[in-house]
């Protein structure tokens, strides 16, 4: 540990089973090894932490995310949030691991063997911005009635036509998003919702999936984006470590 | 509008992009994870500013003109009218969100340093107390 004479904290990346600390060796943020805290049946994976050192989001962003992919790739991991320091090892074992044992026990033992994967649909706007007027009579009327209206001028029936359209693509999303989702019910363990997004955004979501239906999720999806791709694009990341369903702990602020 | 989803790799429709930009990065994990008391967490310079700078007003009158906009930019009646590629690009060019867009990217050029390679705009991830019982409720009713 460099500089003993400085001001270190205790950067926490994850909670491991203690059995599943990995063997080999990762540097972390700031380019310091990664260590463990152990406390019976788990580890906390930590790294010493200079407090005094300039911050690079950068690189600290891709310090954390690599160890936890490192991680990840070799036992099952409680990711802590990005940016998790405690003042030292005990205070680790105070404030995480004590007074969370229990649960964090029962969170690894339900991501055992399972990964994130994160599924966005856009729709191609165009294409369903059509659907959606041509279904609605009235829209489809406002839409004739305003189409040479300068866009400059908030008028009335412009505001209309943009409250019914959204409304109408929000019902669309919402059937549009059950349709895949319930296709890929039996194959996953757990969804999330992701916020964010655009009006073209048919859904954003995180799914815990069984490494044993990774496959079967991947072509479930591949036949719903072959079935859909003229009105909607469908995107799928990951593995990652289970960022998104790791919250609920009794002391989560 | 299939020339987009002809070229994936592989053959495949489903997109299977690799997370490589910091945006990425910073789309998978921000404001995820394992959260404990304030007082320990040391939130790092920046990251509190951006969730709260990339917060989307949805249901605004600005938001409506947009959808208007975007409406009346198309021509559902048109015949032997402009050529629909050109259309799609006209659209992605001009109709996306003006008023969120620069908020976003701003708000991801302070994270990322400017190196803004995402493909269309930030999704910055954000705290939502709906999300866990919008996904409970899925699986209640999917039992």
């Amino acid at each position: 540990m460099p500089d003993p004479a400085g001001r270190w904290g205790c950067y926490v990346y994850g909670i491991v089973g203690a059995d599943g600390a990995p063997q080999d060796v990762c540097h972390g943020v700031g380019d310091v090894q990664v260590e463990y805290v152990h406390s019976g049946p788990l580890a906390a994976v930590v790294s010493a932490f200079d407090l005094d050192r300039e911050v690079s989001l950068r690189a600290d962003l891709t310090a954390h995310t690599k160890v936890l992919d490192w991680l990840a790739a070799r036992t099952t991991v409680v990711p802590m949030a990005f940016g998790t320091v405690t003042d030292d090892a005990a205070a680790v074992e105070e404030t995480i691991i004590g007074p969370g044992g229990d649960v964090l026990l029962d969170l690894l033992q339900w991501l055992r063997g399972t990964s994130q994967f994160n599924l966005r649909g856009v729709y191609h706007r165009e294409r369903v911005l059509g659907e959606v007027v041509r279904a609605d009579p009235r829209l489809k009327e406002l839409h004739e009635r305003t189409r040479d209206l300068p866009q400059e001028l908030p008028h009335p029936e412009l505001i209309s036509l943009g409250e019914g359209v959204s409304a109408a693509l929000d019902r669309k999303k919402a059937d549009d998003s059950e349709r895949v989702l319930d296709a890929v019910a039996p194959f996953v363990v757990d969804l999330r919702d992701r916020v964010g997004g655009d009006m073209d955004q048919v859904m954003n979501v995180a799914m815990l999936v069984p490494e044993t239906q990774r496959a079967r999720v991947e072509e479930t999806l591949e036949q719903i984006a072959a079935a859909e791709h003229e009105r909607m694009r469908l995107q799928l990341t990951g593995p990652f470590p289970p960022y998104d369903f790791v919250e609920g702990m009794p002391w989560v602020s | 509008m299939t020339q987009q989803a002809m070229q994936r790799r592989g053959g495949g429709y489903l997109e299977r992009p690799k997370p490589s930009g910091l945006a990425d990065v910073v789309e998978v994990i921000l404001d995820k994870g394992l959260v404990i008391d304030a007082y320990v967490r040391v939130s790092l310079v920046g990251i509190e500013l951006l969730t709260i700078d990339a917060r989307i007003v949805v249901a605004s009158v600005d938001t409506y003109l947009r959808f208007a906009e975007a409406t009346n930019r198309l021509d559902l009646y048109a015949e032997g009218g402009k050529d629909l590629s050109e259309f799609i690009g006209d659209l992605q060019e001009k109709g996306a969100s003006k008023k969120t867009s620069g908020v976003i990217s701003g708000a991801k050029k302070a994270i990322t340093g400017g190196d803004d390679d995402d493909d269309d705009g930030g999704r910055p991830a954000r705290k939502s107390s709906a999300r866990k019982s919008s996904a409970r409720r899925r699986q209640t009713d999917d039992a």
